[in-house]
């Protein structure tokens, strides 16, 4: 047997074990929709590089660790841990806190719904609000995936997020998901439900951190409804740790006239997967899809976008900025589908590169398949180097060779950061990338090369 | 080191850019206080030798050498001799989209104080400092806070060049053809730039294709350089002479070329 198989047969034996415990911790109608699940993912295994979607990234690694995706007690994590890891973020209120997979109550500061807004776990939610949660979690579709399939086998918890009609609540809802030191060799599988209702206006934060140095897996899936006229901005800050497993799948459903930013901030893992699909589906719907994914040392960073365009008049937008150094692997896989009565549509999408490594590489696939006649689309893609000239421009002012490379790199990221219209999220996020760069290693100065080496200008090379 | 060390001291500087041998054995020796024209018909190696000087990597120099302030300047990294106040303005200065102006002079302001050990200045100072400036070369503040040159016109990048030629105060200041393309009003506020910097400490080479700079900069030597050496140098006047009369009766031709 092949290791992705044997591992395929572990988790569902995992499953097993704890179907149990699982569904007396909650109502009858979900243990059902487990069972389904795992089944799905037993049928659908770990995929192989032959499968088009996983053609640049392998999960032997993750197949090969043996990770446990049992429900494991929360805890271990203090007030003042929290306030150690996030630095100068830690005076920012925290909607919820969930370490491992869990909701940390004692970490989650009760918060008022007098704004409109309605936040409480899933956990919770599920019993209480099932009228509410269920449709969502049985959408059979978002089985098709196997880790979406896994998650909807050993989910637990997660956040439940409600914006109730017109409301726009003034300040940013931050979630944040720890890794604990106990972590080690688990695997926590959050699912999260956002529902921005009519009207209303908000910005979530999900933020994925770590205390644990050592190898686990975040599984995340986070559903996201936007009603008629919503609008929300949704950003994703993933620094977990360098050893750690992350996969996200963030799926959309836009109803009409509604507004949808995110912004994805990739930074940590030793592999890590951000998925985000969107499904414009009715006419008017306009997203904008921002990223940036970093990736140095040996890290894989895989990313993911699929637009839908179901409807007419949507609008997308997709900008994702990849930044590779040392010996990291990059992936960006585009798909922006046009479906054949969605005329009118707009949908532009670009994925530029920047290598600052001879040994990184990435892989881009921006796709366009479009049904319908009457549309507006773009994409393309480049992969470029830090330009030769400006390096020398900074230097021949003084700037030390390193801090120019640096100041570089960060200008090339800082398009990314700046479109967040929250100033404390934005903040948070180049706060975050601004460390992830200084603490890259800085490789031999491609400034020292002869002068028929030149590599191409990042802006020109294709 | 005595008083009569040269600010700058090139000797026999042979040099390589784009596969092709540029410089030939060119001698020049800048003294303290010093203004030097340095014309010359196009593709003489005029910028070649300002990007020798400022340590552009893709310039090979294959033989000779520059001593600066009586070190050697060819062994000093771009931004080492950067602090040590030598000072190129880019005949094409480069745009750098997400990189602020004020950030980026800001860093190369203080860049030059640490090396020669003053405090670094912080923002508010710095912004004084940049406003002081920026009047002295009739600069747009606007300007300040946007990418360094990003979308500046052919003038603005000019200005912008001059402005940090201001800010920093090199010792030895070496200016590309910052003159070409400019109109009268841009070139005085070239001219006012260099001339505030004029001190007996202070150097300054002016490469330019037309002695029109030079009547607001008044050299104190005209060098005319020719397939990659000196052919001739003189005084002012000499600007004089090769704007009437052109290179051609010169006889520039690289009499002894090896051929």
């Amino acid at each position: 047997m092949t290791s992705l198989a044997a591992a395929r047969e572990r988790y569902v034996s995992r499953f097993g074990d704890c179907e149990a415990q699982l569904a007396s911790a909650s109502p009858g109608w979900l243990a059902p929709l487990r069972r389904s699940s795992i089944d799905r993912f037993a049928e659908l295994g770990f995929p192989t590089r032959k499968n088009e979607a996983w053609k640049y990234t392998s999960l032997a690694a993750i197949a090969d660790a043996d990770l446990d995706p049992r429900p494991a007690p929360c805890g271990g994590v203090s007030r003042a841990d929290l306030r150690a890891l996030l630095g100068d973020d830690a005076s920012e209120p925290l909607a919820l806190v969930f370490v491992d997979g869990g909701c940390a109550r004692e970490l989650s500061p009760a918060r008022s719904s007098a704004d409109g807004v309605l936040i409480t776990s899933l956990a919770g939610a599920l019993g209480a609000q099932s009228d509410q949660v269920r449709p969502l979690l049985e959408r059979a579709d978002l089985l098709d995936r196997p880790f979406n399939a896994l998650n909807g086998a050993f989910q637990r918890d997660g956040a439940f997020v409600r914006v109730t009609a017109g409301a726009r609540p003034a300040e940013p809802i931050q979630l944040l998901f720890v890794a604990s030191p106990h972590a080690t060799g688990r695997v926590a599988s959050p699912r999260n439900l956002i529902r921005v209702e009519r009207g209303a206006k908000a910005a979530v934060s999900l933020r994925f951190a770590s205390l644990c140095g050592d190898v686990y897996w975040t599984n995340a899936v986070t559903q996201i409804a936007l009603e008629e006229g919503a609008e929300l901005d949704l950003i994703v800050l993933q620094s977990e740790s360098d050893r750690a497993f992350h996969f996200s799948l963030v799926d959309v459903r836009q109803a009409r006239d509604s507004r949808f930013r995110s912004h994805q901030i990739a930074l940590g893992g030793a592999l890590a997967r951000g998925e985000i699909c969107v499904r414009l589906d009715a006419p008017g719907a306009e997203c904008a899809l921002n990223g940036l994914f970093v990736a140095l040392g040996e890290q894989h960073s895989d990313n993911q976008t699929t637009v839908e365009h179901a409807r007419p008049h949507g609008t997308s937008r997709e900008l994702y900025k990849g930044i590779l150094g040392d010996r990291a692997r990059g992936v960006f896989n585009g798909l922006v589908r046009v479906h054949p009565d969605a005329q009118r549509t707009s949908a532009r999408q670009f994925n530029p590169n920047l290598l600052i490594s001879d040994d990184a590489q990435i892989n881009t696939k921006p796709t366009l398949e479009i049904g319908a006649d009457d549309v507006q689309c773009s994409h393309g893609s480049t992969v470029g180097r830090l330009d030769d000239d400006a390096l020398f421009y900074l230097r021949a002012r003084g700037i030390d060779a390193a801090a120019a490379r640096r100041m570089l790199t960060l200008a090339f990221a800082s398009e990314i950061a700046l479109a967040i219209p929250q100033p404390v999220l934005r903040a948070q996020v180049e706060r975050q990338i601004t460390a992830k760069l200084e603490r890259s290693p800085l490789e031999r100065d491609p400034l020292d090369r002869g002068p028929l080496e030149r590599s191409p200008r990042g802006r020109e090379a294709a | 080191m005595s008083e009569r060390v040269p600010m700058l001291e090139i000797r026999n500087l042979h040099a390589r850019a784009g596969g092709a041998q540029i410089l030939k054995g060119l001698d020049l020796v800048v003294g303290s206080g010093e203004v030097h024209a340095i014309m010359g018909p196009n593709g003489s190696g005029k910028s070649t030798l300002a990007n020798v000087l400022a340590g552009r990597p893709s310039v090979e120099v294959t033989e000779g050498s520059v001593l600066y302030q009586g070190r050697d300047l060819l062994a000093l990294a771009p931004e080492e001799r950067a602090k040590q106040g030598l000072f190129l303005a880019f005949q094409y200065p480069v745009e750098i989209p997400g990189v602020s102006n004020a950030y980026f002079m800001k860093a190369a302001l203080n860049a030059a104080r640490a090396a020669r050990g003053e405090a670094e200045l912080d923002g508010m100072d710095f912004l004084e400092l940049a406003r002081r400036k920026m009047k002295l070369v009739d600069f747009d503040e606007a300007l300040l806070n946007r990418a360094v040159n990003e979308g500046f016109s052919g003038g603005e990048k000019k200005r912008n060049e001059i402005l940090q030629l201001a800010i920093l105060e090199p010792r030895l200041a070496i200016l590309d053809e910052t003159d070409s393309g400019l109109d009268i009003d841009a070139l005085q506020v070239v001219a006012n730039g260099v001339n505030a910097l004029r001190a007996p400490d202070r150097s300054a080479i002016v490469i330019t294709h037309y002695q029109r700079l030079l009547d607001y900069v008044v050299p104190d030597f005209v060098h005319v350089l020719a397939d990659g050496r000196i052919a001739l140098s003189g005084g002012r006047e000499l600007a004089h002479e090769l704007e009437k009369k052109g290179y051609g009766w010169l006889e520039l031709e690289p009499a002894g070329a090896a051929q």
